[in-house]
């Protein structure tokens, strides 16, 4: 099996160089691949100058386009599972081999770590529990699938899975809209309880200003993937 | 309207066909988008110069003043065109992406493959 880590990064230079050697400590049978999403700091430099296997993005893509460029990696060089890790820390590699091991067992095609199973490590804030929850429902009322953590972004994805994504991957807020069309392809998801830590450094994605857009968008593309065709 | 804002709304439009004309032989706008910008300009001109066409619609379609025809014209016409403009560029949009994912993850690739020869030839 071969299985690649995509690890989207954007200014994170400083954060790469570790993040690889805890990798290769406990995982050491994944491959990985760093998607530098058009960084304007020395990320580039830094990569190259230790050998770290990067794709380089001339454009600033976004989360989105970045994590996809990473699954049409895994295509190309014909990788069995891709699994999505964020680079500022948040996920541990430790949790790596539980996260894949509904796939190498064949019972899913697509599992997601979650927080929120046993309660343990990380839990986010209040409000943005709330927000989670409201994604939850509305994923369950569209693709009738039980999430508990639908904004995880610590994911691993099938062969199928990896095709699906190369091909449509949402550009902002991918992670709660491709559960639907993961669903849709008739493909089974599994969740699988992990800890997270709290971000090294770096901000969320999501900033306050924004969590009005980010539900309304999120909801809105939950809504019209369960609207498309089979 | 006088003879001179006639005279002068016509030089606009010329002007502007002749521009549109310019940019169509440069190859700077595609003949599809033209065609709009041809087709307004001839029905305002049109109007221009036979301004009882717009009193005719106006009192067709009930509305008192024929310049509010205008204004309701012109604010429907942006309004079509900026909304193909939104889904224009999202299409370009979509394929800025793919070619930016595309070049970058090939010359990953020739990264490898550069690096591969190298130890080749080391051996």
């Amino acid at each position: 099996m071969k299985c690649l880590l995509i690890i989207p990064a954007y200014n994170e230079a400083e954060n790469l160089v570790n993040l690889v050697k805890e990798i290769k400590e406990k995982a050491p049978s994944f491959d990985y691949v760093i998607i530098n999403d058009g960084s304007t700091d020395d990320t580039a430099e830094i990569s190259r100058e230790n050998g770290l296997n990067t794709v380089n993005l001339m454009n600033n893509l976004g989360i989105g386009g970045a994590v996809q460029t990473g699954y049409m990696y895994a295509l190309m060089n014909g990788y069995d599972i891709a699994v999505q890790i964020d680079g500022d820390g948040q996920h541990d590699p430790a949790y790596l081999d539980r996260l894949i091991e509904p796939i190498l067992a064949g019972r899913a095609d697509f599992t997601i770590g979650t927080r929120f199973i046993h309660g343990k490590g990380f839990q986010s804030s209040g409000l943005r529990r709330v927000g989670i929850n409201w994604l939850n429902r509305v994923i369950r009322m569209t693709a009738h699938v039980r999430i508990t953590d639908a904004t995880s972004g610590f994911r691993a994805a099938s062969r199928g899975v990896i095709g699906i994504f190369s091909g449509y991957y949402p550009k902002d807020y991918p992670e709660p809209e491709t559960i639907v069309d993961v669903c849709r392809h008739n493909y089974r998801i599994e969740e699988v309880p992990v800890e997270m830590r709290e971000r090294n450094f770096g901000t969320s994605s999501i900033k306050l200003t924004k969590s009005v857009y980010y539900m309304m968008k999120v909801s809105l593309a939950v809504f019209i993937s369960g609207l498309k065709k089979h | 309207m006088s003879t001179f804002t006639k005279i002068f709304i016509t030089l606009i439009i010329i002007l502007f066909l002749l521009y549109i004309g310019r940019m169509l032989k440069k190859g700077k706008i595609e003949f599809k988008y033209a065609f709009v910008w041809i087709g307004t300009s001839l029905i305002v001109l049109l109007i221009t110069v036979f301004p009882s066409i717009l009193v005719f619609f106006s009192s067709l379609i009930g509305i008192e003043l024929p310049v509010n025809l205008v204004f309701f014209l012109g604010i429907i016409l942006n309004l079509v065109i900026t909304f193909a403009i939104t889904a224009s560029y999202s299409k370009m949009k979509e394929m800025v992406y793919k070619n930016t994912q595309y070049i970058s993850l090939l010359e990953n690739k020739i990264d490898h493959m550069e690096k591969e020869r190298k130890n080749g030839s080391e051996e």
